[in-house]
């Protein structure tokens, strides 16, 4: 559990949870970038700003990510904590974030361009990170029609056709009547989730024979991304820790057979690494590679996967994945924002929110490794991406 | 070995320092969150290339060894790597080498004490073998070329390719892929040697454990060679900058730019000077500032504008950028500005306000607490007194600063490809 005396600032976090699709998924990001620029109290950016860093650089943050099928806003509040400070600031700075999230009275019409705009070259700008683009990729060809290929930050065809007065309108009819969970890092008792929540994730299922996708692009390194099914549910409690120790075998820690023999003994990578995505029940492996290099480490890293089918690995890469999830597992319970994500993360998919870290560290360290073995086998190749790089 | 305890009322913080017989300065922040941070470093890092001991004539080493000897580091004797001790404690464990510095580190929620056990043991026990040097080039060459496509990474190297003329901070850190093929098993042992040093290091750590264990394990694991008398080849800089533009096409959607003012005041005080900078940077670029909102508003700068002071014993530079779909005008518009920027009192309290803020909430996360006050300690600096110091900061040593800083911008861009 959270320390809460150990914190210099207050955190307080309102979740909005909204269905994904292109539409809302465009909405909810623009909307969160103009609701940040003013408040009816502070009717421009600058006057916001300047309240905000005399208020001892209180920060009201507004972020859109996936979970899944569900479009999550956060608008958070983070302060320095009362007793640390000259004058007390919670009140004012509280009620800023509530006229902020909860009270804007209208939008003004050049913020909504100036964002609609930055909106767009965010998207774009994708292409400037080729390993975060390689995998988005991936999930695209291999999610296809599913929610879940949906680009968190929206399109930039859907934001030519919003009008200030059309966002507006989504913000007081849609986004307000959203479901929303408060968390307060200083508040002892955690924040009831409403029971009118989007409906649960399903995992991806396996298909009979892998895709495979290769761009070419004029770069020195190529991108591999590589889509696996598992079938396994988000709210499969025990099959969960078990894909989590099996990840942090397989590629999920700098100590795993990924990195060890892709990396480090075969040099056929400088990064390489997998990981859970726990709401569809898959695993990505992403991999920057040698221009020409793809097929050794696509190889290898196929043959590391037939070895823990196989159970060829030992008790103690065992421990070390369950030593390093639990270290992972506590060390959520250091920061306040990622404390109360996590609690959200638990309620969507599917888990009570009373169920304790100590009870998840617990049940990591129950997994064997038969299981282990066994959901090695689930594992399905599903999607193959290939940035390519020229050699010039 | 003699601690001293400090304790800041303000802060509602301890720290507590000591030196070892080997000459290793040590520091502990006592914090109860689950996390424990540790982090040892010497101050030997990319710049570092011409130097002398009373052993060793002066010498100049290929650029790229100090990071290359930082992956070295962690082989072991007998075949294995350090990484793996740590996996087997659940620690996370990491290194990194800047311009003047290398460290290792962990962050653990238990067995603390083992954790620092394999830390000092790994770094005082080098093991380089021409086969593993061998290996590590290829991998190394792969993270040089990766960078090489990092767009970020390139306007910030092209600007200190602009800003310096002889300084070698305007290498990339991890050299090129022609000069680590030049390093071999001598050369990081002469390195090691020189710089691994504990007269040269310093052990900080943020969490749960105590001095008489810290002591135990140092006492255990250290090595106690005699101080070498190290002296490092003054570098030779002029003033001005060497260019004042560099442009590089890479696959981006958007331009980014970078644009650099060389600080060539090195008073004693680099703390003061570095809350005063970014005092300054603050009014003038920030979030809350005139600038930030006529280009705001202008479309020619967006949320990733960002404006920092890097600051060292042998360099200093202030930067702000990001991306614009017109960097040229963006420099214009700043051009323009800057002769006539005037600060009123209002500002300077308010940003004075955000910066306490901001020095405050970097206590919450011992990994923050870590890096900030390794990055001070190895230049000499007391950033347990920010708060201090920050008091004594006045209006006119921003406007002075604001006169001898802002002289002659120069100014990176990444472009799209055509």
């Amino acid at each position: 559990m959270q320390d809460k005396n150990m914190f210099k600032t207050i955190t307080k976090t309102h979740f909005f949870l909204s269905p994904l699709t292109r539409k809302t998924a465009t909405y909810n990001s623009l909307l969160a970038e103009v609701l940040r620029r003013a408040t009816p109290s502070f009717p421009t950016t600058k006057k916001l700003e300047n309240k905000l860093q005399e208020l001892y650089s209180a920060k009201i943050s507004f972020s859109t990510y996936k979970r899944g099928e569900t479009h999550v806003i956060a608008a958070s509040l983070e302060q320095v904590a009362d007793e640390f400070l000259p004058e007390p600031i919670a009140e004012i700075s509280g009620n800023i974030l509530n006229e902020a999230v909860f009270n804007q009275t209208s939008f003004n019409h050049e913020y909504v361009e100036q964002e609609k705009a930055n909106l767009k070259l965010r998207i774009a700008a994708i292409i400037n990170n080729k390993a975060q683009y390689a995998q988005k990729r991936c999930i695209e060809e291999m999610f296809g029609d599913n929610p879940y290929a949906i680009n968190s930050d929206g399109y930039a065809d859907i934001i030519d056709g919003i009008t200030p007065e059309g966002l507006y309108d989504y913000y007081k009819n849609t986004f307000l009547n959203l479901p929303y969970a408060t968390f307060t890092s200083n508040d002892e008792t955690v924040s009831v989730i409403p029971n009118d929540l989007p409906p649960l994730n399903f995992p991806m299922l396996p298909i009979a024979k892998a895709k495979n996708i290769t761009e070419k692009e004029d770069l020195n390194q190529s991108k591999l991304s590589m889509g696996f099914t598992t079938g396994i549910g988000s709210d499969e409690e025990h099959d969960y820790f078990i894909l989590t120790v099996f990840n942090a075998i397989f590629g999920g820690s700098p100590y795993s057979k990924l990195f060890n023999n892709v990396r480090e003994k075969l040099s056929l990578a400088y990064s390489v690494s997998s990981q859970v995505e726990r709401f569809k029940g898959a695993i990505f492996v992403n991999a920057g590679i040698d221009a020409n290099g793809f097929k050794p480490a696509y190889d290898e890293i196929i043959k590391q996967l037939d070895e823990i089918k196989n159970g060829n690995f030992t008790e103690s890469e065992i421990s070390a994945a369950k030593e390093g999830i639990t270290n992972n597992l506590k060390s959520i319970c250091d920061m306040q924002f990622a404390y109360q994500d996590f609690l959200l993360r638990q309620h969507l998919a599917g888990r009570p929110t009373d169920e304790q870290i100590e009870q998840i560290i617990n049940g990591v360290n129950n997994v064997t490794k038969d299981e282990i073995c066994d959901i090695a086998k689930r594992m399905q190749l599903h999607t193959v991406f290939l940035l390519e790089g020229s050699v010039s | 070995m003699q601690w001293t305890t400090k304790t800041n009322d303000k802060l509602k913080e301890t720290l507590i320092h000591g030196v070892h017989k080997s000459g290793l300065k040590i520091y502990l922040m006592p914090k109860s969150f689950n996390k424990t941070y540790a982090i040892i470093s010497t101050k030997y890092g990319a710049v570092d290339l011409t130097f002398a001991t009373k052993n060793a004539a002066e010498k100049t080493v290929p650029h790229g060894i100090a990071h290359f000897l930082e992956h070295k580091l962690f082989e072991q004797p007998g075949g294995g790597n350090a990484f793996d001790l740590f996996a087997t404690t659940g620690a996370s464990a990491n290194a990194f080498t800047s311009f003047c510095n290398t460290a290792y580190l962990f962050s653990a929620t238990s067995k603390v004490s083992d954790n620092l056990r394999i830390l000092l043991d790994f770094v005082f026990t080098p093991y380089f073998t021409d086969e593993n040097i061998n290996k590590e080039q290829g991998i190394i060459a792969q993270e040089i070329k990766m960078y090489d496509d990092n767009p970020n990474w390139r306007v910030f190297f092209n600007l200190l390719e602009c800003l310096y003329v002889n300084h070698p901070i305007k290498i990339d850190i991890a050299g090129t892929v022609e000069s680590i093929a030049k390093i071999d098993k001598d050369l990081l042992y002469h390195c090691y040697n020189t710089f691994y040093n504990p007269y040269n290091m310093t052990l900080f750590i943020a969490g749960n454990i105590s001095t008489s264990e810290i002591e135990k394990l140092v006492d255990e694991l250290v090595p106690m060679p005699e101080d070498n008398s190290l002296v490092r080849a003054k570098i030779d800089e002029p003033d001005e900058i060497a260019e004042i533009k560099k442009v590089q096409h890479l696959s981006v959607a958007t331009p980014l730019f970078l644009i650099g003012f060389k600080d060539n005041n090195f008073e004693d005080d680099i703390l003061k000077k570095e809350i005063i900078t970014d005092i300054l940077m603050e009014l003038i670029f920030g979030k809350g500032s005139k600038l930030y909102e006529d280009l705001y508003s202008a479309g020619l700068i967006n949320e990733t504008f960002a404006c920092d002071f890097d600051s060292e014993q042998s360099y200093a530079f202030a930067s702000v950028g990001g991306e614009s779909p017109n960097p040229d005008e963006v420099l214009n518009q700043i051009n323009n500005y800057l002769p006539s920027a005037n600060i009123a009192s209002a500002d300077f309290e308010r940003v004075r306000n955000m910066l306490i803020g901001d020095y405050l909430r970097k206590y919450n996360d011992v990994e923050d607490i870590g890096h900030e006050f390794i990055a001070a300690l190895n230049r000499d600096e007391d950033y347990f007194s920010y708060l201090d110091v920050i008091d004594s900061i006045t209006i006119d040593d921003i406007n002075r600063r604001m006169i001898e800083l802002f002289k002659s911008p120069a100014m990176s861009v990444i472009l799209p490809k055509e």
